[in-house]
């Protein structure tokens, strides 16, 4: 897919005479785009089959806020962050539709409020993880990265508790909140030395096309 | 047209990259070696 958004920016550089420098960016913008569209697609359509669109939008799109500011670990492949993403993405989702039980409620909201004690403390120590592809190095931006990850976390953290709150109106509130709390937790485990290693033995499994 | 729909094209496609660029990484977990020129944003 990276081969074809090159393919695409290299003949549009060549009609509108960009120089070299002008379609790498395109083309990295482009790859930028297939990935987002791809994913949202493909969860789209499995959200609309398994009834978890809402909480597979909530953590696509929270999980996406939060690593613009975080990092985390990535994937070496274009293919292998589709499958990888796409997966992910249904099976939190899907948990978080279908875990809803009323009796339980304080053991969720215990929950959540562990996660994000530990990822407040984990974004606090370690982000931004950089990738070596993009390496960050300006104290600036990274002190700018920072504070924004923890502003993320607190409006998330809000934002969850609100839900949890007014859930007997609406018992899908849960869902909501738990879909929140499921995307803290996925990127604080990929800022961490076991979420690498976990991401390595996935990416081994994976081919790129 | 073409040429208008090409430029329409590279319009949102370095938004994107400058979107990315200002960020710490790409929106999920694949990141392509970053262009120079975005390199000190």
């Amino acid at each position: 897919m990276e081969k074809i958004a090159k393919k695409i920016a290299d003949n549009i550089g060549v009609n509108l005479k960009f120089d070299n420098e002008k379609v790498a960016v395109m083309a990295y913008g482009l790859t930028a785009i297939f990935q987002l569209l791809i994913i949202f697609f493909i969860v789209s359509i499995l959200g609309i089959i398994g009834n978890f669109w809402i909480e597979g939008m909530i953590i696509f799109i929270l999980v996406g806020l939060l690593r613009k500011s975080t990092g985390g670990a990535h994937s070496s492949t274009f293919t292998g962050c589709l499958i990888f993403s796409i997966f992910f993405i249904s099976l939190m989702s899907l948990l978080c539709r279908y875990l809803y039980n009323p009796n339980l409620i304080y053991l969720y909201l215990s929950f959540s409020i562990i996660v994000f004690a530990w990822s407040f403390y984990i974004t606090y120590k370690k982000a931004p993880v950089a990738s070596p592809r993009k390496p960050i190095t300006n104290p600036k931006k990274i002190y700018k990265l920072r504070r924004n990850s923890l502003i993320t976390l607190t409006l998330f953290f809000l934002t969850t508790i609100f839900l949890y709150y007014f859930t007997e109106d609406y018992n899908r509130h849960f869902g909501f909140g738990l879909s929140i709390t499921m995307s803290v937790l996925w990127q604080t485990f990929m800022l961490t030395k076991k979420g690498h290693k976990f991401m390595n033995i996935i990416d081994r499994k994976l081919v790129d096309f | 047209m073409k040429l208008k729909l090409m430029a329409a094209v590279s319009v949102l496609a370095t938004l994107f990259a400058t979107l990315v660029a200002t960020s710490a990484c790409f929106w999920w977990s694949y990141q392509p070696e970053e262009p120079k020129s975005l390199s000190d944003r």
